[in-house]
């Protein structure tokens, strides 16, 4: 092969090279067209699909660099550089965004992180099957329940007039609590339904590590009398280290990306200082306003935003390459 | 086999991907070129009403158009007989059923090019995107197509200045809109159980004090009783702190512009902090619910608690007094009595004057999309401009001689169809309504028959205080077009702001005091309060300097 | 295996008891939530409105789901048909287009496979928003237009990469036999590859079930008709947002209950999740097994 590609340069300096150099390669790719005809057939749904669907929208962002205007569309609205970047910039709210999307962020992680991995540990510990798979079933029940249903069902539980946990508060002689319009209790809810929603699913990968753990290392640490709790630490938490970094690993890369559907449909104007977080104004401005939405302001927000977490993932994705010896892709 | 089958499904599988592709491609397509017959399924529709007619397309058009106003539309008996009349039929095409939401859809509809024939927008939105080319410049088309159209303008100059354009063009038809302020409306049943003599309550401070009686009776056996209660923002007492915003000839404060009537208020009005202060103990002392405070109590809550007796006071639309006696009030309790309260008055025994809607007002705007051609133009000023003409204006008003109406002999006319019968009629049914706040069509309103269309309680109430010396001065702001968009953005943020600002000072989530006060009206600034003054002012003295 | 069943067979302790005790509540409280909007659905309005109800119902009636179901405004049976459409094309589309997609990348003959996986990561790192996508797709012809719950997500990038992880850790004879076999790559697809690839079909087909079935964002932004409006939007609109919609919630006497909006809120919700609670019990474990064979790659 190697002398070929000599031969071909070779050739190629006596002023030859261009019909020369051309050919074979048309011919290959004509040879690999007919021969993998149906291959290209088969990826044809998935090109047309990333070019239209995935690659569109990050032409869209465009907009950004633009005055758009609705009627005039990406291509006849007229430019307008950096202007939408320096507003940013000396946009109050910018900050106070920033720092409730990090705060959310950081938040759902160090509460919602932990709790798979120790309810794992436990449930690991139930010998009766049926028990153990009842309890897992139920606990991933709300994975499957759309956000729509989950808020609606938490504001009916918080009602302050007539939900069950404002009339125990009462029933303690204290006074309602409005959760649905507070702005300290928003973070706690939005919380409290990550838990709920995601515990039981996420559990299931630390469950399946544990299962795959051999049974012969907890005869032999009983024989050497070790009790539960040192079979706990000891053999069961070990086993499920590398899941449990890779989904640490995964989680902080996905910061980001709080659950807009959730948000969207929690908040209110009156909790805006707590919930509005980086996606929710953007589509707030977009969609939600009741002046004429600033769709390149809010294109603008989303490309910074997009562009830091970009960074974030690729970080992440090389931790994780080197710690725990796994890709995310 | 088997694989033949399978492959077979595969291959129809790619097939279809390809079937759908060019399907969106096509329909994108069609969307342009018929962006006269609406979107989606109403296109089908449509179409087929064309064929049906046999060429007469200038028979109809379609609008898009918050859906409640289309539901109300489709009950009323006199639009009925004015689409018979005109032999023009509207086809609707529903938005949201929230007016600010109609209005965003409106942009969304123009950014992917499926607004129908005509659509229900705001002054604004007429005016930019009529500036660009999105919408018919009408005023050529009233001349040729709409005399009484013509007419009314001709006789009226302001209207005229308010839909004009800088560059002379009509984008938008504004509706007229009845003259009227909020009443207080109170269940004295309950007044007098907890021993209120209701024609006693004459100040800000007797209606607190009746709210307090009101609390301290109710309160013990219901943990939800709140005497005061409602729907949308509670921020609308400012009026009677003398803190409404304004435009005048002096100058102009807080947000004027599209809150001329509801949610006006000036928080650097003198009244202001005494307004904020006052509220706050309303809710401090579990005066006023909590929930409409912090704007969660939506208009079901509102209305199940002043059904149900969790609510005794509220300060809502003129009529709700009467809406609350026909629809459950007394069949829950026979005692139930909603009745409506006087307004109050100052330290000086004067009465405070309140806010009024506007004669003409930016929202509901009627604008024709811009690829229309010159026929369906002509079909739907015809059938507007019928609503100018004497017949039309009788007609919506009115409705029809005989039936609905019987004129006297001193030419004064008075309805036959008794009110709370048509009124009470379940939803979805023909009826004669002339509720002529709500958008239907744009027509000229007939005072008379707007508070005459009422029973007997509310409408000697609107004859006793819908009186001028009972009402600020409320009037109609012309913009051009940039400062009109450059004001709806402001407007939209610092109005956000403001409201979620009070509301924090009146639950205590920020201490009300002088210093916290002063830094919250100074963000406000900050944020473009003073920018909306400035504009609101400047456009006063243009409007009225001409 | 005689080993293990000794280990089972080990006296219960307070440990035991406890652990049990504890997490058993634990999954009783995670669908308690779902049983009390039953309770609150079943019980009479007026002890609703004055916050009598905790934890059995009060005033036990059905005559709020009767109202909810017959009254058009609540428009449930729509949405119930709408949603159920969509998730049933928009699976069966998804599952097809990903597995041919990550079929095509995972053969080491295409040579572009990286090219092409690489843009596909890339367009699902970096995320283009709402409002581009908004604006590119309106411009698409999706407003209003049921295939945007079908056609753009088919192929979501994280279930590309599981699909074809899994038919990388195929081993390489299987292809190699078919082909020295003569056959095409449609034949050793089907004859070859899809029987041995139920398990990925299944996890990525109930991944995406879900996700169309409680998707509310995309539905919100594109479906504006009444009458593609999926469960979860009027969800929203009914319950949450409740709107400016009095004449829906007002109360009414029914057989000599009182429905409040209360009754009927709770009435929807629970009418909304009645479907994912009859499949979840049959699903669940080939869901548990499909979270595994995504989790094998990390």
């Amino acid at each position: 092969m190697k002398k070929k590609g000599m031969k071909i340069l070779g050739k190629g300096n006596k002023a030859v090279t261009i019909p020369l150099t051309k050919k074979p390669l048309k011919q290959r790719i004509k040879k690999d067209l007919k021969k993998n005809r149906q291959l290209y057939l088969l990826l044809l749904p998935g090109i047309i699909s990333l070019i239209l669907f995935k690659f569109g929208p990050l032409f869209g962002m465009v907009i950004a660099f633009e005055n758009f205007s609705a009627f005039k569309g990406i291509l006849g609205s007229e430019w307008a550089g950096f202007k939408w970047f320096i507003k940013i910039f000396h946009d109050p709210y910018m900050l106070k965004l920033l720092k409730n999307t990090i705060i959310l962020a950081v938040l759902s992680l160090v509460v919602v992180f932990p709790i798979p991995i120790i309810f794992a540990l436990f449930l690991n510990e139930i010998k009766q099957k049926a028990i153990h798979g009842f309890v897992q079933s139920l606990s991933f029940l709300p994975y499957f329940i759309s956000s729509a249903v989950m808020v609606s069902i938490l504001f009916t539980m918080l009602s302050p007039t007539n939900g069950i946990v404002n009339n125990l508060i009462k029933a303690m002689g204290k006074t309602a609590i409005h959760f649905q319009a507070s702005p300290a209790w928003f973070r706690p809810m939005y919380v409290f339904l990550q838990v709920w929603q995601t515990f039981g699913y996420s559990a299931v990968i630390y469950i399946a590590a544990m299962t795959a753990v051999d049974p012969a290392l907890y005869e032999a640490a009983e024989v050497d009398g070790a009790n539960r709790w040192v079979k706990m630490l000891h053999i069961t938490l070990p086993s499920i280290a590398v899941s449990v970094i890779t989904m640490f690993i995964i989680s902080v890369g996905n910061i980001f990306t709080v659950d807009l559907d959730r948000i969207l449909l929690m908040y209110n104007s009156s909790v805006y200082s707590t919930a509005d977080v980086i996606q929710t104004y953007v589509y707030r401005i977009a969609f939600e306003s009741s002046g004429f939405p600033n769709y390149s302001y809010g294109t603008a927000v989303n490309l910074l935003k997009s562009i830091l977490a970009f960074i974030l993932v690729m970080l992440t994705n090389k931790a994780a390459d080197k710690y725990a010896e796994t890709r995310l892709f | 086999m088997k694989s033949i089958k399978k492959f077979m499904a595969l291959f129809l599988a790619v097939i279809m991907t390809a079937a759908v592709f060019s399907g969106c491609g096509s329909s994108s397509k069609s969307g342009d070129s018929e962006n006269s017959s609406g979107s989606g399924n109403e296109s089908g529709g449509s179409a087929k009403t064309t064929d049906e007619t046999a060429g007469s397309t200038s028979n109809s058009y379609t609008m898009f158009m918050r859906s409640q106003y289309i539901d109300w539309i489709k009950e009323l008996k006199w639009y009925d007989a004015a689409e018979e009349n005109t032999g023009i039929h509207v086809e609707y095409v529903e938005g949201p059923e929230e007016i600010d939401d109609t209005y965003t859809e409106v942009d969304q509809r123009i950014a992917s090019g499926t607004l129908p024939d005509s659509a229900m927008v705001n002054l604004a939105q007429a005016k930019v995107y009529g500036g660009q080319g999105a919408f018919a410049d009408l005023a050529p088309y009233i001349a040729k197509y709409a005399p009484n159209l013509q007419a009314y303008i001709d006789a009226n100059t302001d209207y005229a200045a308010y839909v004009t354009s800088e560059n002379g063009a009509i984008y938008g038809l504004v509706k007229e809109s009845p003259i009227f302020a909020d009443l207080i409306g109170y269940r004295a049943d309950q007044f007098k159980e907890a021993g209120i003599d209701a024609s006693k309550v004459k100040t800000v401070d007797d209606f607190t004090t009746a709210l307090e009686t009101l609390k301290s009776y109710y309160g013990e056996e219901d943990d939800n009783y709140y005497p005061l209660s409602g729907r949308d923002s509670a921020l609308r007492f400012a009026a009677w702190f003398g803190a409404a915003s304004y435009a005048d000839a002096n100058g102009s404060g807080g947000v004027y512009y599209n809150h001329e009537k509801d949610g006006s208020f000036n928080i650097k009005a003198d009244g202001a902090y005494g307004w904020i202060e006052t509220m706050k103990l309303w809710y401090d002392k579990g005066l006023i619910n909590p929930l409409w405070i912090s704007g969660t109590n939506s208009e079901g809550d509102w209305e199940s608690q002043t059904l149900e007796g969790s609510a005794s006071v509220f300060y809502d639309y003129y009529n709700r007094a009467e809406w609350f006696m026909e629809n459950g009030g007394p069949d829950n309790n026979p005692d139930y009595d909603m009745q409506v309260l006087n307004f109050f008055q100052d330290a000086n025994g004067k009465t405070i004057p309140v806010t009024t809607s506007t004669l003409y007002q930016s929202g509901c705007v009627t604008a024709v999309n811009s690829s229309c051609d010159e026929e369906k133009i002509a079909t739907i000023l015809k059938f507007i401009d019928y609503f100018y003409s004497e017949e039309g204006i009788t007609l919506a008003n009115w409705g029809v001689e005989g039936e609905s109406f019987q004129t006297g002999s001193d030419n004064t006319k008075s309805f036959l169809a008794d009110y709370t019968t048509e009124e009470s009629k379940e939803s979805g049914e023909k009826k004669w309504s002339f509720l002529s706040d709500r958008f239907t069509v744009c027509k000229p309103v007939d005072q008379t028959a707007f508070y005459s269309w009422n029973t007997n309680l509310i409408s000697d109430a609107a004859n006793k205080y819908f009186i001028s010396e009972n009402f600020l001065e409320r009037p109609t702001l012309i913009y051009t077009t940039e400062k009109e968009e450059q004001l709806t953005g402001l407007v939209a943020s610092v109005y956000e702001a403001e409201c979620s600002g009070l509301t924090h000072f009146i639950t205590g989530d920020n201490e009300l005091n002088e210093t916290n006060w002063n830094a919250f009206v100074q963000e406000m600034d900050g944020l473009g309060l003073s920018d909306i003054e400035k504009i609101q002012q400047e456009a006063y003295t243009d409007t009225f300097s001409k | 295996m005689k080993k293990s069943s000794i280990r089972n067979k080990r006296r219960i302790t307070v440990f035991d008891s406890v652990n049990n005790t504890v997490l058993l509540l634990i999954a009783v409280v995670c669908i308690y939530p779902f049983l009390y909007i039953l309770f609150i659905a079943c019980s009479d309005g007026t002890f609703l409105t004055r916050g009598q109800v905790d934890f059995f119902p009060k005033g036990f009636n059905i005559e709020s789901f009767k109202y909810v179901l017959t009254n058009p405004k609540f428009d449930i049976f729509t949405g119930m048909k709408n949603s159920f459409i969509y998730t049933l094309f928009g699976t069966l589309i998804a599952v097809v287009f990903t597995y041919i997609t990550a079929y095509a990348l995972s053969r080491p003959r295409l040579k572009q496979r990286y090219v092409i996986m690489t843009l596909f990561v890339i367009t699902w790192v970096f995320e283009a928003g709402i409002i581009p996508q908004y604006i590119v797709y309106s411009k698409l012809g999706f407003i209003d237009n049921i295939w945007v719950m079908i056609v753009p997500g088919a192929i979501n990038t994280q279930f590309l990469l599981i699909t074809k992880a899994f038919l990388d850790g195929l081993p390489a004879e299987l292809e190699e036999a078919a082909f020295i076999d003569g056959g095409t790559d449609f034949q050793t697809l089907t004859k070859v590859f899809l029987p041995i690839s139920k398990p990925i079909l299944a996890t990525i087909g109930l991944f995406n079930a879900v996700s169309i079935w409680n998707q509310y964002l995309v539905p919100q932004m594109f479906l504006k008709s009444d009458n593609l409006k999926t469960i979860q939007q009027i969800l929203k609109s009914v319950v949450i947002t409740s709107g400016n919609s009095g004449t829906v919630f007002t109360n009414v006497m029914r057989n000599g209950f009182t429905l409040n909006q209360n009754n009927m809120k709770a009435a929807a919700i629970f009418i909304a999740m009645t479907p994912i609670a009859c499949i979840y019990p049959f699903v669940q474990k080939y869901f548990k097994k499909g979270i595994l064979i995504g989790s094998v790659k990390g």
